[in-house]
């Protein structure tokens, strides 16, 4: 016999939750713990030093640089592009900056390498992306053009009353 | 402890975001598969961290022989795919950034710091593992060391995000995608009010997300799936491509081996409790083992091929070793990874390798001799061998 059975049982499920969040978190600070104590064992101040810049730096470009300039990307969409395009221009840009954002890191050191017995970043890239970028723009096509056609016959086939 | 000097209101160029998409159901959604791929992304690394230092009690296993080729390429296209996956997971919570007030008390505040602890560590966490790949290394710390025990720390912060965040997390995931969204924009001038969706719905997002992740990752994994070698536009090695079609990481000129391995005084020594010195051609006059195994690198890319030459464990076995030695394998190299142990079930499948799909071995890919062994990483497959200890 449980000592909490009289509890009401959105009580104790918030009760096992608490324990469980609580367990969680102990065991996520003795992990991060431990690589941060290993971490400043394993490398020199001047290392340590460096590795903290480049935390710092990522956190800066991401969030002072890269989010915004995305967001405002966003905002001259909504500004330039008319709003019933813009629910399939969006997301096909997002599907475009996501791949980028590896394809563009390939394209900048593509060449750089100069590794050919490696078979290290042989490829292409920038004709890689422009050739995604174009399956990207015909799929978002094809689907305003289908998601239009079925709208189009939806109004057809609806009666002119309101129900 | 109350933060109370801090006005009720923020300042009035304080950033405001008034996308509807952003919100727990999305985030939630997101956040699920990046955990999940941070988790695939941490248990392939650990792996492959122990094929570098295993105890002695638990060398790594021969079986199955592709058994590296498949985590570490888990490994890296997990952690490619995350880098989008990441960006996605910031955008939906980027408004939380610009929360007001900054903090509520020292629990918030802390919160907040160990949020700052996830993102920066996961960010440099994925971008030094991709350049690592790119083998461009533009830092002056040891990348392994930094790269592991980082990795501690970004799976540790994780666990403790998901402990702060479960109910967020338990409510994201129980609200679906639809709601609390508004279906259509406010009518513009001119147009009737049952116009279109004002723009995409957090469906729509996710399914371009869930897009743009799926393409890196088809297009990445030819690296080490053959069958999608056609498709893969990003990945970063080209593996039917180096010298023999098989890559090399290490070219002979760079490990400053040319003259050495081409010298007619080359000499393997097999020091054992009795101790052998072969030419090569004594070597070549041994019983060749032909075998096929893929080799496997820690940059993610592998490829199969054909490899010939005497069975290692027969020449330990003949200086006195057996199956239960330590072998240290040493490399006509002096720096880099120039030497590796081999003992266990590896040591009995192991070859030391003088032709390649039935050419002899070039150089870049270990002339003379080399050792090839199965579920091994590519590094410790070690090259030019000219001294192999039997302990």
């Amino acid at each position: 016999m449980s000592p909490r059975a009289g509890q009401p049982a959105a009580e104790r499920a918030a009760g096992s939750g608490r324990a469980l969040r609580f367990l969680l978190g102990a065991v996520g600070l003795v992990l991060v713990g431990y690589g941060l104590l290993r971490l400043l064992q394993a490398e020199s101040n001047r290392q340590l030093i460096a590795v903290a810049v480049w935390l710092g730096a990522a956190l800066v470009v991401h969030d002072g640089i890269l989010a915004p300039a995305l967001i405002a990307v966003g905002l001259l969409v909504n500004r330039l592009v008319p709003l019933r395009w813009r629910r399939f221009v969006q997301p096909a840009l997002v599907t475009m900056a996501l791949v980028s954002s590896v394809g563009l890191i390939l394209i900048w050191r593509q060449g750089r390498s100069s590794a050919a017995s490696l078979a290290l970043l042989q490829r292409d890239y920038a004709r890689s992306l422009l050739l995604l970028a174009g399956i990207i723009v015909l799929v978002t096509v094809a689907v305003a053009a289908s998601a239009t056609v079925r709208a189009r016959n939806m109004q057809k086939s609806r009666p002119p009353t309101d129900h | 402890v109350r933060l109370t000097s801090l006005p009720a209101e923020p300042p009035s160029r304080w950033p405001k975001f008034s996308s509807p998409l952003r919100g727990p159901a999305l985030t939630a959604r997101v956040g699920r598969v990046l955990g999940i791929a941070f988790a695939v992304c941490f248990a392939t690394g650990l792996l492959s961290h122990y094929q570098y230092a295993p105890w002695r009690w638990l060398p790594v296993p021969a079986a199955p022989s592709w058994g590296y080729r498949l985590t570490q390429g888990v490994h890296v296209i997990t952690g490619i795919a995350c880098i989008p996956l990441l960006l996605v997971k910031l955008w939906s919570v980027y408004h939380r950034l610009f929360a007001w007030p900054p903090a509520r008390g020292l629990l918030t505040a802390l919160e907040r710091l160990s949020v700052a602890v996830l993102v920066s560590t996961s960010l440099l966490q994925l971008i030094t593992g991709f350049f690592n790949v790119l083998q461009f290394y533009p830092w002056h710390w040891d990348f392994i060391a930094v790269h592991y025990w980082l990795a501690w720390i970004v799976i540790g912060s994780v666990v403790l995000h998901v402990a702060v965040k479960l109910p967020t997390i338990r409510t994201g995931l129980s609200t679906r995608l639809g709601d609390a969204l508004p279906a259509v924009d406010p009518p513009a001038a001119g147009r009737s009010p049952t116009s279109v969706p004002a723009g995409p719905s957090r469906r729509g997002v996710l399914i371009a997300a869930g897009a743009g992740v799926g393409i890196v990752v088809v297009t990445t994994a030819g690296q080490v799936i053959p069958q999608l070698e056609p498709l893969a536009l990003l990945a970063p090695r080209s593996p039917r491509k180096g010298p023999q079609n098989v890559p090399v990481n290490r070219t002979a000129a760079a490990a400053g081996v040319i003259s050495a391995a081409q010298s007619s005084q080359y000499r393997l020594v097999v020091d054992g409790p009795r101790i052998l010195e072969l030419s090569l051609a004594e070597v070549e006059a041994w019983d060749a083992h032909e075998t096929v195994l893929p080799i496997a690198c820690v940059e993610g890319w592998s490829r199969t091929a054909h490899w010939r030459g005497p069975r290692l464990l027969d020449l330990v076995e003949r200086a006195g070793g057996s199956v239960r030695s330590a072998v240290t394998v040493r490399s006509l190299e002096r720096s880099g990874y120039h030497s590796s142990v081999i003992r266990g079930s590896q040591l009995g499948h192991s070859v030391l390798a003088t032709h390649l799909n039935g050419e002899r071995l070039s150089l870049d890919h270990g002339y003379p001799l080399r050792l090839i062994a199965p579920d091994r990483a590519g590094v410790l497959q070690t090259k030019w061998l000219t001294r192999i200890e039997v302990r």
